[in-house]
């Protein structure tokens, strides 16, 4: 439920003005560094969580109703909307009629979230239970503040491996443990607007995964036709964010990786990255088909609903937005299948449980019920993305829901997900390929420039990383992008 | 226990010395107990790579050494000087111009020292949303502005050659706090040296350079102390929303880069470390600042 997941690069969102109004007057003497992030940095020796519960190494415990009086669980979530608190209200109420001596109080820790979650754990004051983006996972489990829970899962019946998406559920371990449950998964698609494509008489994309006609020169040539006017009138065939991020299918799907798996050496300069960005780069500043910054300053998503943009490629966190506020005609489909196969990208959704949780076995129950079947058929139907778990997403109650979306386009879009290059150093990594990558979008630099100058930033970049932290810090199934 | 009378009682204290502390006491309190620690605290914190919820190691000049090498130190130390060495002086120019025009005996001035004196008090996320639209590209004001006077558009925010000009233009809107100052010194004049000029047969500039300046160069001088000290530490709201250091770190901020480094990638020690070097900046600065005032700076009641 990452604030960032769907951003543009340059929109500003709701978390940056937040965090801009909270401390604009920052002040930098000394200090005020420390004083800006209140107690939890009280001068005092930075240390672990004091609390250490053995409650993971014994798995027995699992399976045992909490002892004495009623306990009480803080599950901080990341930053949810109002249909969202709604749903998780109502996945805590369910749990507590379940576990009636369990009482789940969910939280929403609105604009930065992931740096309140530190801040508290830092102060040993954190939530029992947290919702992260499943992509920051490594990176924060790597720091150790999350409850390993392998023994919690070989005692559980309702928590299995293979209950999940695969991709999904190999993001949430770190050196091999399983530090947490997906809840959701997002893979991104393409919308289209129906009413663009029937007016330019183009038929409407193929909805099923892999179509053998949906190709890359298709999907140009279908963008191309979907653009017309000049200047501010234009309409345009096709728009994604220009978050880097949301180049990484195109760059899986030109074969292509941002290093290989065991991180040893850097792959940004070699052509399968190198000519999948430019095939972008084309598609805006040569075919003028894909909108830049400059001509989106109103919002991309505005846009869309507008009916300015063709087709949009975004993952169904887009949906609730585009219900609300959009009037236009529209449907999913597949993305178009590269040279080299067929890729999407998946931030998706998960719950931990904090180290320093006096309430390990509580946490744990809250998490097993949340992806769990019960949890999960209420999830499903928040309209906002795909049940992590499989026989909830392949349900009817899921796939058939009344608002008529084509939800198995997400649900096959699990199976070519590929997995972003996740490590601690991310922040890092994320502002470097960005402002680098921004060069191409303004048309000041080619591709190939590019790739050359972050290859030798990021080959940098990820030596202070391995130099820092053993290998553990990277996702388990790494830099690969898994073959199915 | 004397046996003798001492001659005369030697207070430790000058006579209302201690009254003195006493006023100033709830500050001092203050800072000892909510400010000192952590001030200590971060400059400890230079010599440890500490991330918050893991143990804090020792690194010794790790952080320092880090630093220097930091590619990026030598982007945002230039992107703030140049914030530093642009906006302040022309801030204060307009900031004093603006005074000088509101100087006068008019009837309704108040209303339009208001006028310019407000935007100084709209909160910074709301002049960061409002700029934000005026220097949109497509939709601004700034934008129209030009092409009603047949200028080429720029794209403002959004290249990295206009971007850091556009903040620094988006500035001015807030000299109103420096304007109101300039107006209280531009009354503290004397109208007496004004009438004794005007027998000496001194006027408009004359009267300005000889008078009205050398009066105003100690408000001058406190503007330039605090706007440079402001200015080493301002912007962060405005960069953090209107560009996030972009387009291509043209905009990124020391500050900003601070922040990053303390609450994106938790290097707590090397963010203190990038603190505590700003901090020295600053220092030198207004250190040099001083210096330079006995050259310019005129102080009426100083005779020698």
């Amino acid at each position: 439920m990452g604030s960032s997941q769907g951003r543009p690069a340059r929109a500003i969102n709701r978390r940056r003005v937040l965090v801009g109004a909270s401390i604009g007057g920052i002040s930098i003497l000394g200090g005020s560094l420390i004083t800006a992030c209140g107690s939890a940095a009280a001068p005092t020796a930075p240390s672990k969580p004091a609390t250490q519960s053995g409650a993971a190494t014994q798995p027995t415990a699992a399976s045992q109703p909490a002892s004495g009086g009623k306990a009480s669980i803080r599950v901080g979530m990341a930053g949810l909307d109002v249909a969202q608190i709604a749903v998780w209200q109502n996945v805590a109420t369910e749990f507590s009629k379940a576990n009636p001596n369990i009482e789940a109080k969910i939280e929403n820790v609105t604009g930065d979230a992931y740096q309140k979650y530190l801040v508290e754990i830092a102060g040993n004051a954190g939530h029992d239970v947290y919702d992260y983006e499943t992509k920051q996972v490594p990176a924060y489990g790597a720091k150790g503040v999350f409850t390993v829970l392998d023994d919690y899962i070989h005692a559980s019946s309702i928590v299995q491996p293979n209950k999940y998406f695969p991709v999904t559920w190999s993001k949430c371990l770190v050196s091999g443990k399983v530090v947490a449950i997906p809840w959701d998964t997002t893979p991104a698609a393409l919308f289209y607007n129906t009413e663009i494509f029937d007016k330019a008489g183009v038929a409407a994309p193929p909805h099923d995964w892999g179509n053998a006609d949906w190709t890359w020169d298709k999907f140009r040539e279908v963008a191309n036709k979907l653009s017309n006017g000049e200047g501010a009138q234009r309409n345009y065939g096709y728009f994604q964010s220009t978050w880097w991020v949301y180049s990484l299918p195109w760059v899986w799907m030109n074969g292509g990786k941002i290093a290989n798996r065991d991180e040893t050496k850097v792959t940004i300069d070699t052509p399968e990255v190198v000519d999948a960005w430019q095939f972008l780069h084309d598609l805006m500043w040569k075919d003028k088909v894909f909108p830049s910054a400059q001509e989106t300053t109103a919002g991309a998503g505005t846009m869309f609903f507008t009916g300015k943009i063709g087709m949009y490629t975004n993952g169904p966190y887009f949906i609730p937005s585009l219900r609300k506020d959009s009037k236009i005609k529209w449907n999913v489909a597949a993305l178009p299948k590269g040279p080299k196969g067929l890729y999407t990208r998946d931030p998706s959704d998960s719950l931990v449980i904090w180290k320093g949780s006096k309430n390990q076995d509580q946490s744990w129950k809250f998490l097993e019920f949340a992806t769990g079947p019960k949890g999960q058929e209420i999830i499903a139907l928040g309209g906002r993305g795909v049940p992590a778990r499989i026989e909830t997403a392949q349900s009817d109650k899921f796939l058939k829901q009344p608002d008529g979306i084509d939800w198995k386009v997400f649900v096959d879009a699990t199976a070519h997900e590929g997995i972003q290059p996740v490590t601690d150093v991310w922040p890092q990594m994320d502002h470097t390929i960005q402002t680098e990558l921004d060069k191409m979008w303004n048309n000041r630099a080619t591709a190939k420039d590019v790739a050359k100058t972050l290859q030798t930033s990021i080959t940098t970049l990820l030596g202070k990383a391995t130099a820092r932290r053993d290998r553990a810090t990277w996702s388990e199934t790494g830099w690969e992008s898994p073959k199915y | 226990m004397s046996t003798h009378a001492p001659p005369r009682r030697r207070s430790l204290l000058r006579p209302g010395e201690g009254e003195a502390y006493l006023l100033v006491l709830p500050w001092l309190l203050g800072f000892l107990i909510f400010q000192a620690g952590p001030l200590l605290f971060s400059l400890g914190l230079i010599g440890f790579k500490w991330e918050m919820v893991t143990p804090a190691h020792w690194v010794g000049l790790e952080n320092l050494r880090q630093l220097v090498t930091d590619p990026l130190m030598g982007t945002t130390l230039y992107n703030t000087l140049y914030f530093v060495v642009l906006s302040v002086p022309l801030n204060i120019g307009v900031a004093l111009a603006t005074a000088l025009a509101l100087n006068v005996n008019l009837r309704g001035v108040n209303f339009y020292r208001v006028v310019y004196y407000l935007p100084s008090q709209v909160p910074a996320v709301a002049n960061a949303l409002l700029w934000l639209w005026i220097y949109n590209p497509q939709f601004g004001l700034a934008n129209a502005i030009l092409s009603a006077a047949h200028l080429p558009p720029s794209q403002w925010l959004f290249d990295p050659a206009v971007a850091k000009p556009a903040l620094i233009l988006m500035g001015i809107w807030g000299i109103g706090q420096g304007m109101v100052i300039f107006i209280a010194g531009l009354q503290g004049i004397p109208p007496s040296l004004y009438e004794a000029a005007e027998v000496d047969g001194a006027v408009g500039w004359n009267r300005f350079w000889g008078i009205t300046m050398p009066l105003l160069t100690p408000v001058i001088f406190f503007q330039f102390i605090i706007g440079i000290i402001g200015t080493f530490q301002a912007g962060f709201a405005y960069v953090y929303i209107m560009t996030n250091g972009g387009p291509e770190d043209s905009t990124l901020l020391y500050i900003l880069y601070l922040y990053r480094q303390a609450f994106e990638n938790f290097h707590m020690g090397y963010a203190a470390a990038m603190a505590w070097v700003l901090f020295l900046i600053v220092g030198v600065f207004t250190l040099v600042q001083f210096r330079m005032a006995k050259q310019w700076v005129y102080y009426e009641n100083v005779h020698d």
